[in-house]
């Protein structure tokens, strides 16, 4: 019988995700108590979206008292409305941003300009100073696009086979024999 | 012929002689000599039976993620983060036992403080006939009957997730019913108190309460709360749930009560460990409850 490969253990799916709470840097909001974000259900306002997804449960989970209501709409296509965010700070005023065709970084940003307090401003400076961004934007995952791999590996091997060629008047594997 | 004779003639000339010559295995001299050594195994006391376990237990392999506990108070915010925007999912509390030999599964009845879900109520039938028939259709039983139900249920066109009877139908209901309804748990029995003279007053306790129940491998899972409640009836829930499931696993004494149905002590099944989660959120070991 076949020796059973070694179990590894990977990080455990907690772990991950209290790491990505916990990541810097921590949006404290000590000067907003409620937050209240409308956007479109689906195909639409996708910086909102993606500010909900990424920031929005850290946003939480820093600030655990905070009353977090999100609107989620549905719209059509001819409806045109904008995604938008309503704070309530702490001296009692209300503010609203306009998220339209903002990137979830530059919302954090807005944001957290608005509520981050003294703890904010440091995390700005030091990044400044170092040349880096002051929230990361988001990245689109590489995908290889998977024929491209496959012909790159073709032309590495040393005895690659000759390459198909297909004859386009006959079909299945008609078009490959002599 | 001559392979005979031959034979024959090499016989030993005196059968005494050869009886002493030869060895027998059941007392050859090795044999005698580790007579009365033969190592005995030792018959372990219960005690001794017990450390032995222990001492394995101690050796056995610890998955690594056995250390990752929360508190109750820190796994609600976690889950309450990760749920941020759908407020209307649920908090599932999981809770695994382990179920010893012949332990009966644990389950009981329950009404959170605040009410997580819309309990779907239980569809009743009750074989009772006479005066007991009336008070149960007053209680709000769904099928009330006598014995002439039984065939009906075994068929299965009256489907009910409750059964009741009478002291005075059960012997007729027995035979027809034993069979399609003990292996789903559902038979009245007078021990569970689904006997009963009283089938009105059993049906008014069960109003706004619905039963949790261990699966077969002793893992119980219950809805605990919705993602919007503060978090204070969150805590107040699932402490409240957790008390229900110690007390009927043995884990808290109920001395009064045990007086009252008497018999000795029963057997404690372990709590071997708690697990809140959420629709999308992680399952976080609970280390407080």
């Amino acid at each position: 019988m076949a020796r059973r490969p070694k179990f590894i253990p990977t990080a455990s799916r907690l772990s991950k995700v209290l790491e990505e709470l916990r990541r810097a840097p921590r949006p404290y909001l000590n000067n907003v108590t409620s937050l209240k974000l409308t956007m479109a259900f689906r195909n639409d306002h996708f910086g909102a979206r993606h500010f909900v997804k990424e920031e929005l449960p850290r946003i939480q989970y820093t600030n655990p008292a905070m009353q977090i209501d999100v609107v989620k709409k549905p719209k059509a296509k001819n409806e045109l409305w904008k995604p938008e965010m309503v704070l309530q700070l702490r001296d009692g005023t209300t503010q609203t941003l306009d998220l339209e065709g903002k990137w979830s970084s530059a919302i954090l940003e807005e944001l957290m300009d608005i509520g981050g307090g003294s703890a904010w401003a440091r995390w700005k400076r030091e990044r400044l100073a170092a040349g880096l961004p002051v929230v990361e934007v988001p990245q689109a995952k590489k995908v290889e696009p998977k024929a491209a791999k496959w012909s790159g590996e073709q032309k590495k091997g040393k005895n690659a086979e000759p390459e198909l060629v297909l004859d386009p008047t006959k079909t299945g594997a008609a078009a490959v024999l002599p | 012929m001559s392979l005979i004779s031959a034979a024959l003639r090499c016989r030993p000339p005196a059968l005494s002689f050869t009886s002493l010559l030869a060895r027998q295995f059941h007392a050859g001299q090795p044999l005698l000599a580790r007579k009365g050594k033969e190592k005995k195994i030792p018959v372990l006391s219960k005690k001794q039976l017990a450390a032995k376990a222990k001492k394995k237990a101690a050796k056995a392999k610890k998955s690594i993620y056995d250390s990752e506990h929360m508190t109750l108070l820190d796994a609600i915010n976690v889950l309450r983060a990760v749920e941020v925007a759908s407020p209307n999912s649920t908090y599932e509390l999981v809770v695994k036992t382990a179920l010893g030999k012949g332990s009966t599964i644990p389950k009981g009845r329950y009404s959170l403080p605040r009410e997580a879900k819309k309990a779907s109520g239980d569809k009743i039938l009750v074989f009772a006939e006479g005066r007991a028939a009336e008070e149960a259709r007053q209680a709000g039983a769904d099928i009330v009957g006598g014995p002439e139900l039984a065939d009906g249920v075994a068929n299965g066109r009256h489907q009910a997730t409750l059964f009741l009877c009478t002291p005075d139908l059960i012997r007729a209901i027995t035979p027809k019913l034993g069979r399609v309804l003990g292996p789903r748990g559902l038979m009245p029995s007078e021990r569970r108190g689904t006997v009963t003279d009283d089938v009105g007053g059993y049906i008014r306790k069960l109003k706004g309460t619905t039963e949790w129940k261990g699966d077969k491998a002793g893992t119980i899972r219950a809805p605990i709360a919705k993602l919007d409640f503060p978090v204070e009836d969150v805590i107040k829930n699932v402490k409240y749930f957790m008390t229900l499931v110690k007390r009927a696993t043995g884990n808290i004494r109920d001395a009064q009560a045990e007086r009252e149905k008497g018999g000795g002590p029963r057997p404690v099944i372990p709590i071997t460990k708690v697990v809140l989660s959420s629709r999308q959120g992680p399952g976080i070991r609970i280390s407080d409850v």
